[in-house]
């Protein structure tokens, strides 16, 4: 059975990066290899779907964590969309809403994301 | 069912030190979790806190050395849901370490150091000795309702 996917795709100007399935310490590697990626591409506006994720641990949360401060130096963001309460509240528990802008949908994020550029 | 200051086995295994057991056992958890009277979000959340402390045994006592194996046990003694880890890595007492300062995590941005948070803030009461070669991780929360 596979635990975990993802998928990426334009939706200038942001990428979306879709994930489904379980993010803990054996996927999250799969998430930090896109982030680099993207990354590695001077891509630094991204939206992070989480429609189809059911399960989040710190290993998960430590990616997001780990490429936010490169992403903001280059005037770009991370905006993070489409949680369950479930999720929410793994975030919640570690303060992370302080830190990252959640949106319920994919369209008020990129929204933000398209004011920004002007 | 388990009998009053007698501990109660539900389950017992020796797992190969790989991340790709987390998934499963956090199954495990959940489903004994809400057998003993937990509701399912508390139930979640205990699965997450032991999620963390495998992973901590993975990354750190074994340092992602899948050869190795660490026991985990399930008991529930009269009102105490308790998961036992057993290793016999490089030894961590997670209670030496320093209380989680959120905001100063959160200033300074750097991944790392979550899980023992997630698994203070979830579990009732953590202990952690090391016997011989081996290290004893216990995770215990209150069962809901009192004794079983």
């Amino acid at each position: 059975m596979s635990q975990f996917s993802l998928s990426t795709r334009t939706l200038p100007p942001t990428h979306v990066i879709d994930l489904a399935g379980f993010l803990d310490a054996h996927t999250a590697p799969q998430l930090e290899g896109a982030f680099k990626g993207l990354i590695d591409e001077g891509v630094y506006r991204i939206i992070v779907n989480f429609r189809d994720l059911s399960y989040i641990s710190s290993a998960g949360l430590g990616v997001f964590m780990a490429f936010i401060e490169e992403v903001r130096t280059h005037n770009g963001d991370i905006k993070l969309v489409g949680m369950s309460p479930k999720i929410y509240n793994v975030f919640d528990l570690l303060g992370f809403p302080m830190l990252y802008e959640i949106y319920d949908d994919e369209e008020q994020a990129h929204r933000k994301f398209t004011e920004a550029v002007g | 069912m388990a009998q009053s200051g007698d501990p109660s086995l539900r389950f017992r295994e020796e797992v190969p030190s790989t991340t790709g057991e987390l998934h499963r056992l956090r199954g495990v958890v959940e489903r004994e979790a809400v057998r003993v009277g937990f509701d399912p979000e508390t139930a979640f959340r205990m699965s997450l806190a032991v999620d963390e402390a495998c992973s901590n045994i993975i990354r750190h006592s074994y340092r992602n050395n899948p050869a190795e194996q660490f026991t985990v046990e399930i008991s529930v003694d009269d009102d105490l849901f308790i998961v036992h880890l057993i290793d016999h890595g490089a030894s961590y007492d997670p209670s030496g370490a320093g209380a989680f300062d959120r905001q100063a995590y959160l200033n300074a941005m750097r991944p790392g150091g979550l899980g023992l948070h997630i698994i203070r803030m979830v579990m009732d009461d953590i202990s952690y000795e090391t016997i011989g070669e081996h290290n004893h991780l216990r995770l215990v929360k209150r069962v809901p309702g009192g004794s079983l």
